[in-house]
């Protein structure tokens, strides 16, 4: 792999992303042209018409996930700027991402074992709220698969992104923090760059609902897995 | 390849480097990815340190957030890229979602149920968080 071709797959990437955010905006936000969708869609696509295998992709746009790491740390600025509000606000947060958590961790093992999920299938589900690389930590940990816990994280994120805030809505609540917690529980990282497009505010509380999911969930579901399912 | 050339990628897709396009601007964003990244390693160091579950991103951000705190203000090199980077989020996401090519034999026909189960769930979990945060807020302001 070299580093020319490595800059090729991140110009390539970058490009396709660019355009799908550009149809994400003109369309005025529809949820099903949400760039990762399509943007993934379009490179998946392309892939498959050049015979490129995913490894050989995913070697070359490895500082695209770097700088999402970096994103992660970056998040601690909005929430530093916010954090007169979130400090008021610390006891219903921490109180409904609990809950939040509870409710979604439970209705998937109810799913899951209603409709006779297979075991690695199911394992990798339990963590799909959680960003990525905790959600393949913890997976590790009950008998999940990395490549599918890694889809099925992203694919919750895409989800709750695209509907989340529509779900709210019905339910009368359109307030930007609370979706913003929401989005952050639920869908972690892809739900906090849905939220910071509401507004920073949102985000900020987003990025936090993520981080404090993220540690809840590891706390929580290895050792009740443990003893409940294995 | 360096992570200069990702910046400058960056900067087309944004609105905020291209006002102030001077190379004062770029070199403090370099300066605050550096700062960011410096944060990240040092997350990653205390979760191997202290084996941790949680990622060292998770830890930086934290770690980032109580710099912050201590010193009264937010590090001026990331005023700008920290935005920046958030605003763009998503593109960081596909490399991992292009992954779910590799998936058709792990999956081996309960995709339809894994579908359901991630729709279902996430749907609920969205539900519940909005009402439990309505709700603790709403009890909150009435014991004021």
């Amino acid at each position: 792999m070299t580093a020319p071709e490595n800059a090729a797959w991140i110009a390539f990437t970058v490009l396709v992303y660019a355009v799908a955010l550009k149809l994400y905006r003109t369309s005025n936000n529809t949820p099903l042209l949400h760039p990762v969708l399509t943007g993934s869609g379009v490179i998946i696509v392309i892939l498959a018409l050049t015979g490129v295998n995913y490894t050989r992709y995913a070697d070359g746009v490895a500082l695209l996930h770097k700088l999402l790491e970096l994103a992660t740390v970056a998040i601690a600025i909005p929430l530093y700027r916010e954090r007169a509000k979130l400090k008021a606000l610390a006891r219903p947060l921490i109180l409904s991402i609990c809950a939040a958590t509870l409710v979604n961790l439970a209705s998937v093992a109810v799913l899951a074992l209603t409709l006779k999920i297979h075991t690695i299938s199911f394992a990798s589900l339990m963590t799909k709220s959680v960003t990525t690389p905790v959600a393949i930590g913890i997976s590790d940990l009950i008998g999940g698969n990395a490549s599918l816990t890694a889809v099925i994280v992203i694919n919750t994120g895409i989800v709750g992104a695209m509907f989340g805030p529509s779900v709210l809505r019905w339910m009368g609540i359109t307030d930007p923090i609370t979706t913003g917690i929401a989005l952050g529980t639920v869908s972690h990282g892809v739900g906090t760059a849905r939220a910071f497009q509401i507004s920073t505010q949102a985000g900020a509380f987003a990025g936090l609902s993520m981080a404090l999911c993220a540690i809840f969930t590891s706390l929580l579901l290895p050792t009740t897995f443990q003893i409940m399912f294995m | 390849m360096s992570h200069s050339n990702t910046l400058v990628y960056f900067t087309h897709n944004s609105k905020i480097m291209t006002k102030s396009n001077s190379v004062k601007t770029v070199a403090l964003g370099l300066l605050g990815i550096g700062l960011l990244w410096g944060f990240a390693g040092a997350g990653e160091f205390l979760v191997d340190l202290m084996a941790l579950p949680i990622p060292g991103a998770i830890v930086g951000m934290l770690l980032l957030l109580l710099f912050c705190t201590l010193s009264g203000a937010e590090p001026k090199p990331t005023r700008d890229v920290a935005p920046l980077l958030l605003s763009h989020m998503n593109l960081l996401f596909l490399p991992a979602s292009v992954g779910v090519i590799t998936l058709a034999s792990v999956v081996s026909g309960q995709f339809t149920y894994i579908l359901i189960t991630v729709l279902a769930s996430t749907f609920l979990a969205f539900a519940v968080c909005g009402l439990a945060f309505t709700f603790f807020t709403k009890t909150k302001d009435l014991k004021k």
